[in-house]
C-alpha cells in the first residue's frame, strides 16, 4: 500500500500537498452498469414467468436458472469491481517537491511517472462542456522544461485551483533550489 | 437427458475461476492503493456482497434433487423426470 507519508522515493521533509483522483463523474457509468445487472435478471424472472408460466414449476429449469443467475452476478459484480479499482489506482500526488503520476491500465499493467516541480515551466487548466462547467471539473496541463510531451491531469475537479496551486508551488520550489544553489556556491568560493 | 449434477459441476468450476480471479483483484487493489478508508470500505462491501451471493445459492442448492435430468428437447414443456 502506499502511504502518503512515506512516497516511494521521497525525501525527510517532503509533504503531500494533493492527492486527486477523476471526478466522480468517471463513476456514472459503473453506477449504471450496476443498475443493469440488477434489473437484467429480476427482468429475465418476470419475462420467462410471464411467456411460459409453467417454467418455474420444474425444479430442475429453476436450479438452472439459479445457477445461471449467480454466475451472471458474481462475473458482473466482479467486472464492476475491477472497473472502479481502474478508477480508484489512478491518481495524481502533488507534494512540495515533486508530482507522481500513478495510472493503472486494466489488472496487471501500471505507469509510474515523476516531475520534480522546479522543472515546470507553464500549467494549463482546462474546463470544456456544460457538464465539467457546471460541476467544476477539467484537464490540467502541465509542461515542462525541454520535453514537448505534457503532463497531464484527467478529469479532476477544481481544475483551476489546482492549476495556481501547482504553479504556486513550482515556484516555491525553484526558490528553495535557487537559494541553496547560491549558498552552495558561496560556501564554496568563500 | 443430462444429469443435472453436470450443470452443479460446471457451476463450481467456474466458482473456481471466480474466486481465483476476485482473489487476484483484491490483491491488486489492497496492495497498489494509497492507504485509505474507502480503499477498505470498497473491498469489504466487494467481498461481502460475493459471499452473500454463493451462501444464498448454496443454500438453495442444497435442497436440490440431483438425481434429476434436463431433457434438452423438452425444455420448455412438461416437469423433468428422475433420471
Amino acid at each position: 500500500m502506499i502511504d502518503l507519508q512515506h512516497l516511494p522515493g521521497s525525501t525527510p521533509d517532503e509533504k503531500t500537498v494533493a492527492l486527486l483522483r477523476r471526478h466522480w463523474t468517471s463513476l456514472v457509468s459503473l453506477g449504471i452498469s450496476f443498475i443493469f445487472i440488477l434489473i437484467l435478471p429480476v427482468g429475465t424472472f418476470f419475462a420467462v414467468g410471464y411467456a411460459v408460466p409453467e417454467f418455474f414449476d420444474d425444479p430442475v429449469r429453476t436450479t438452472l436458472f439459479v445457477l445461471g443467475l449467480s454466475t451472471f452476478f458474481l462475473y458482473a459484480w466482479l467486472f464492476l469491481y475491477q472497473h472502479y479499482i481502474d478508477y480508484h489506482l489512478d491518481l495524481w500526488i502533488v507534494t512540495d517537491n515533486r508530482i507522481l503520476n500513478i495510472e493503472q491500465h486494466g489488472l496487471f499493467a501500471r505507469t509510474v511517472a515523476e516531475l520534480r516541480l522546479h522543472r515546470i515551466q507553464d500549467v494549463t487548466a482546462e474546463v470544456h462542456g456544460f457538464l465539467h462547467t457546471m460541476l467544476d471539473y477539467g484537464n490540467v496541463y502541465i509542461q515542462t522544461a525541454g520535453e514537448t510531451q505534457r503532463f497531464q491531469f484527467e478529469d479532476i475537479p477544481h481544475p483551476n485551483q489546482i492549476a495556481k496551486l501547482v504553479l504556486d508551488l513550482a515556484e516555491k520550489n525553484r526558490q528553495e533550489e535557487l537559494g541553496e544553489a547560491v549558498e552552495e556556491f558561496q560556501n564554496g568560493s568563500g | 437427458m443430462i444429469p443435472l449434477s453436470i450443470f452443479l459441476i460446471a457451476w463450481l468450476i467456474l466458482l473456481g475461476i471466480y474466486v481465483l480471479l476476485a482473489l487476484v483483484s483484491m490483491t491488486q487493489m489492497i496492495r497498489f492503493s494509497v492507504a485509505s478508508s474507502m480503499t477498505y470500505f470498497s473491498t469489504g462491501v466487494f467481498l461481502l456482497v460475493a459471499i452473500l451471493v454463493i451462501s444464498v445459492t448454496g443454500i438453495y442448492l442444497m435442497t436440490v434433487d440431483w438425481t434429476l435430468g434436463l431433457d434438452m428437447g423438452n425444455i420448455f414443456q412438461g416437469p423433468s423426470i428422475p433420471l
